[in-house]
């Protein structure tokens, strides 16, 4: 398996305040793997990905990427961590808003010495006639393009994205999605996807549904159905 | 929605609890400067003003040969003018030092009294403060002079020694050599009774009356006879009699001339009557001859009258007819006596003229007798009146000396405190217009619930106003305070002798202090926040970033780091011009500090360098010749106008080649060598004219730069002796000025003062003393204001960066890279700037710094050494890596949970 998890807890706060967000969560993916998680509201599904990108700390249990534990790593060695192995994409891309495309990309560039060819990835992404352009002078998509481009551009073995396309409407959403499905044929990266959508869940390979914290159900796709053809995206 | 408003006041002030700290403590800092150093002004500057009615300080102030009589003071005292006599005596110390003995003052110049009370029998003494500080005494110690004790009864000062220098040549003053001790009127006469001292100085101090001036009353003084004859000064009456006897020599020349003269005419006109008797006597002889010659003819026959017209003819007929032998011989007798009266005649008539002449001549001199005698009366009756000095209270160096040297600490105040204010405002704009930004999303929410704009304005100047009055009070109470205003004014008790003046609350300061940084800090609010809010509730709540603001630069670098500093930098332009902006205001405020410093070890150094000779002696009653090993000079005192000031110029007239002095004047009365005083202030160059006027303001004496010569003491123009006796009228071999290598034999009573070396050595130090004070007081408050601006704003820009550096520790940035990325621009903002803003801030302080000190006449040395400049780029550097590292602590606090939580 490339990513185990094994029985995290996590919780926030203290006395009045205290609260149980993960109670125990197990779970595990494989190499190449696209990984969905859906749950309600509140249910957690933040906090697992954080755990497990290095961005918080859990109470107790294991992370394992590609058999490497990461409970207990100290901070530096959680940030090196997340420099060696993964990809962020957030909600509302969090673009450098004083760098060009291009710059943005690059951001994430420097930090590896075997970086994907920038040219290539700006073409794949539709981005090279933007690719001076400031992220305030782009669309919502192409800032989330932009974004996605920066998060593989180092083409890293594990890609986050927490609700990605939570602030876009359905059309630049199937964009996107199409796009991460191309990326995960092409370079063969494993994704966890956080989602409220409910039809995403039927393009990828797992799907992990979380409950009060706890993992209600956790399933593989044996068929799935390309992005562009999803319904009620 | 007010009461939620206010909740985040609360906890805005709570989150941002360093900054709005920092804030207030620049603001404060500012004040503090301004209250301090203007406050310390107005304290002694109006303590200087208020004395003047306590104490009475005297209009002005003469001294004279012989004391005035009752009937003179009578006089004087017309129109309700008040003349009192100040007369002293100088005692010297058991320790060396020199007490000037006075009376207690009745009328004029009040003594201050810091402590106990005027002496009342003898005994008892009142000393003047600085020396008793100097000295460590207090009231109820003794002081031993002229063989004396006196009690000490009181401490105080008087406003005719504010500055407390022995002689008004003195460079500064030195209370460890010199003081001033006040006893009774009968303790006064007993010590001149009965112990052997210097001869008593006869000062006395006046206040003017309705309707005079200081020039009338003058006057009034010169007008009086005097009887010269009864001064006592033996060299006085030494130099009055040789100027009387040379009157008497020419005098009796003039006499003798005349005498000489009348004698001659005397003379001729008694050979006059000499000749005529003569002639009289030769006339009856010929007379007798030709009677005679009359009867011989009658005798024989021939009845003829003979005259002196016609006896040659007719005997010389008679001789034909009668061819008498004896008649011819008569004849040649006849002609014999007629030559000798003829020659006697001539000779009388000769006399007579010789005789007529001398009487004219001897008229002449009897003219040129009386004429002269005019002429010499009036030369030499103009300079013996009675006075021998006469200074106003303006022109008296001793008097308001404290409150003329702080009025340059007051402008200085003035100017930092506004360009302090400025900056306060530019650092406060920013300050705003980041923290607008950020509020922005809650600004725009708060405005579409239907917040009015009143209210928001309200809500989000209320912190910026409160924190810049709070900044403004605690600063002007620090200022106000021992720590402030007493502190500052230490270096101008620990100098000038005056008493501890009351504390002054000038209105302006307080309007500087606290009206105007809440007033600034409002409107610079009220304005980013209008605009702010003239957008759209909607691109407000979405934080719109002005796509324009980053568009215009296209960087074509290929390192991204570089360019990422780029961005950087130009994204937090408006930070970065503030720290430059702060860095200049620093620069300008320790460069006032730094040239001061620099000006006062340059007159100290090169004073001291300067000065090749080891005594110069400068004569009140020149001699005649020059003392032995020494070299004289001569000199006059002139001066030039600087600003509102007029600064004493010292004329020399040098000999060829001296040994002292390194000029070599030509042989010119307007070509001349100045010194490099002269040269620094007043931009004098080789080729320039100047012109210097005399005390009396009447002459002006225009030179031309001929050279530049160092000699850094005072300000001196120098010329070739003999011309500069031709120049001011003096004799052949007159000079005023001994210098030697070691002390020369002159007596005391002839001199107006001696000056070693070592006194040189001495004074001069006294001024980076006098201003180390202030200089590490600016120099501190400078650095802190830099520090603490550069900490604001970097704090700022780090803030406005918060997201971003949370996002480059999600992706996996290390801290140094980090740095490298948003910090290490800044080091090159800042080291590039410092390179710039230090020539530059120094170039506009060099420019403005002669106004600063136009009431000083010395040099104006404020070159700074090489290391000075290093070390100021040091410090700044320094100064800048300490914020750096106290930010870094505030990038390490930032959390990639910014970015995941920022964005709800
Ligand atoms: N830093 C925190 N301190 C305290 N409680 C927190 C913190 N972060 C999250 N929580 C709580 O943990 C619970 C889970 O939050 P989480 O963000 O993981 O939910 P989520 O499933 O991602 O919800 P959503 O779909 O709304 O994003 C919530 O009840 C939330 O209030
Ligand atoms: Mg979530």
């Amino acid at each position: 398996m490339f990513l185990e998890v094994n029985n995290i807890k996590k919780s926030y706060g203290s006395d009045a305040s205290y609260i149980q967000v993960l109670k125990g969560v197990t779970t595990s993916v494989r190499q190449g793997q696209m990984c969905v998680i859906q749950g309600t509201s509140g249910s957690g599904k933040s906090t697992l990905l954080n755990c497990i990108g290095g961005l918080d700390t859990m109470d107790s249990g294991s992370v394992k990427i590609d058999g490497k534990e990461i409970f207990g790593l100290s901070p530096a060695a959680l940030s090196d961590y997340r420099r060696d192995y993964l990809g962020f994409i957030f909600q509302f891309y969090n673009l450098v808003p004083n760098l060009t495309v291009r710059e943005n990309i690059q951001v994430c560039q420097y930090l590896t010495g075997n970086p994907l060819d920038l040219e290539d990835l700006l073409e794949t992404l539709g981005l090279t006639e933007h690719q001076n352009k400031f992220p305030a002078q782009l669309s919502g998509g192409q800032q989330q393009r932009c974004a996605i481009a920066r998060a593989l551009i180092k083409n890293p073995r594990l890609l986050l994205c927490d609700e990605p396309t939570g602030a876009l409407d359905s059309k630049t959403s199937r964009d996107i999605l199409i796009l991460l499905e191309k990326v995960n044929q092409t370079y063969g990266t494993t994704m966890l996807i956080v989602t409220h959508n409910n039809s995403i869940k039927n393009m990828v390979h797992k799907v992990i549904i979380i409950k009060d914290g706890l993992i209600k159900q956790d399933y593989e796709n044996s068929a799935l159905i390309p992005a562009a053809e999803l319904e009620d995206l | 929605m007010n009461q939620v408003l206010r909740k985040r006041l609360a906890r805005d002030l709570k989150s941002n609890f360093g900054r709005y700290l920092a804030l207030t403590m620049l603001i404060a800092l500012g004040i503090y400067m301004i209250v301090g150093i203007v406050g310390m002004s107005e304290v002694v500057l109006q303590g200087t003003e208020n004395q003047k009615s306590v104490t009475f300080v005297e209009d002005g102030q003469f001294s004279v040969f012989l004391p005035l009589s009752e009937k003179e003071i009578a006089e004087l005292s017309e129109n309700n003018t008040v003349i009192e006599s100040m007369f002293y005596t100088d005692l010297q110390a058991a320790d060396g030092s020199k007490l000037r003995m006075m009376k207690n003052r009745k009328q004029i110049d009040l003594i201050q009294l810091d402590e106990g009370r005027l002496a009342e029998t003898n005994g008892e003494c009142v000393l003047e403060k600085r020396y008793a500080a100097v000295h460590a005494l207090h009231c109820g110690d003794t002081v031993t002079a002229a063989g004396t004790e006196f009690t000490i009864t009181g401490i105080g000062s008087t406003p005719d020694y504010d500055q407390p220098i022995a002689a008004f040549s003195d460079v500064a003053v030195e209370s460890s050599h010199f003081g001033l001790i006040f006893v009774t009127e009968s303790q006064y006469q007993q010590i001149r009774d009965t112990t052997s001292q210097k001869a008593e100085e006869y000062v006395y101090a006046y206040r003017l009356g309705d309707g005079m001036t200081s020039d009338k009353l003058k006057q009034k003084i010169k007008d009086f006879d005097f009887d010269y004859t009864k001064v006592n000064d033996k060299y006085f009456r030494q130099t009055i009699d040789e100027i009387l006897d040379k009157k008497k020599e020419m005098q009796d020349g003039i006499r003798d001339l005349y005498s000489g003269s009348q004698e001659l005419s005397d003379g001729l006109a008694e050979l006059e009557n000499y000749g005529t008797d003569l002639k009289d006597a030769a006339d009856q002889l010929f007379d007798a001859y030709l009677k005679q010659a009359e009867s011989t003819l009658a005798a024989l026959g021939k009845d003829i009258t003979l005259t002196k017209e016609n006896y040659a003819q007719e005997l010389d007929k008679a001789v034909e007819e009668l061819d008498y032998r004896s008649l011819r011989e008569l004849k040649e007798a006849l002609d014999g006596v007629k030559a000798f009266a003829d020659g006697i005649g001539e000779y009388k008539d000769g006399v007579g003229e010789a005789y007529s002449g001398s009487q004219e001549l001897s008229d002449g001199v009897g003219e040129l007798k009386k004429e002269t005698n005019k002429l010499l009366d009036e030369i030499f009756e103009i300079d013996i009146d009675n006075l021998i000095s006469f200074i106003t209270a303006e022109d008296n160096i001793r008097i308001a000396a404290a409150a003329g040297d702080v009025i340059m600490n007051k402008n200085v105040g003035l100017i930092a405190g506004l360009v302090v204010l400025v900056l306060f405002t530019y650092v406060i704009s920013v300050f705003v217009i980041h923290q607008i930004e950020k509020e922005a999303p809650v600004i725009g929410a708060l405005y579409s619930l239907g917040v009015k704009k009143k209210d928001l304005l309200l809500h989000y100047i209320t912190l910026p106003v409160v924190i810049a009055f709070a900044g403004g009070l605690i600063g002007m109470i620090i200022g106000f305070s021992p720590a402030g205003i007493d502190t500052l004014a230490s270096s101008t008790y620990d100098y000038y002798s005056v008493p501890h003046f009351a504390m002054v609350y000038p209105a302006y300061l307080f309007i500087y202090s606290l009206i105007l940084p809440p007033v600034i800090s409002g409107i610079v609010n009220t304005i980013v926040i209008n605009k702010k809010l003239s957008q759209t509730a909607l691109s407000l709540i979405k934080n719109e970033q002005k796509a324009s603001s980053y568009r215009q630069v296209n960087l074509k670098s290929k390192n991204f780091i570089r360019v990422f500093q780029i961005r950087q930098m130009l994204r937090e332009y408006r930070s970065a011009a503030a720290v430059i902006a702060g860095m200049m205001v620093c620069m300008l405020l320790s460069d006032i500090s730094l040239d001061c410093a620099v000006m006062c070890q340059a007159v100290k150094t090169d004073n001291l360098a300067d000065t090749h000779y080891e005594y110069m002696y400068l004569y009140k009653y020149p001699e005649d010749t020059a003392p032995r090993n020494a070299e004289t000079a001569y000199l006059e005192t002139l001066s030039i106008p600087c600003f509102d000031y007029t600064l004493d110029v010292s004329v020399m007239g040098l000999n060829p080649n001296s040994r002292y002095f390194e000029a070599r004047p030509a042989k010119s009365k307007n070509k001349v060598v100045i010194n490099n005083s002269l040269h620094e202030r007043f931009k004098l160059n080789p080729g320039d004219t100047f012109t210097l006027n005399d005390a009396t303001g009447d002459m002006n004496y225009t030179f031309t730069v001929d050279a530049i010569a160092q000699y850094s003491v005072g300000f001196a123009v120098f010329m070739d002796i003999d011309s500069m006796r031709e120049l001011f009228g003096q004799e052949e071999d007159y000079f005023n000025a001994a210098y030697s290598d070691t002390a020369l034999d002159i007596d005391e009573g002839r001199l107006y003062a001696v000056t070693t070396k070592a006194d040189i050595e001495k004074s001069a130090g006294v001024f980076v003393d006098m201003m180390l004070p202030m200089v590490i007081t600016l120099l501190s408050i400078s650095l802190l204001i830099f520090c603490v601006v550069m900490y604001l704003m970097m704090g700022v820009m780090i803030d406005r960066s918060a997201s971003g550096i949370s996002l480059m520790k999600i992706f996996g940035y290390r801290p140094n890279e980090i740095r490298k990325l948003y910090l290490n621009g800044n080091t090159l903002i800042i080291a590039l700037g410092a390179l710039i803003c230090i020539p530059v801030s120094k170039m506009i302080m060099d420019a403005l710094y002669p106004s600063f000190i136009a009431n000083v006449a010395c040099g104006m040395n404020i070159r700074f050494p090489w290391y000075l400049y290093l070390g100021i780029y040091g410090v700044v550097m320094i100064g800048y890596f300490v914020i750096n590292f106290l930010l870094i602590g505030k990038i390490n606090k930032i959390t990639p949970a910014e970015v995941l939580k920022n964005r709800e």
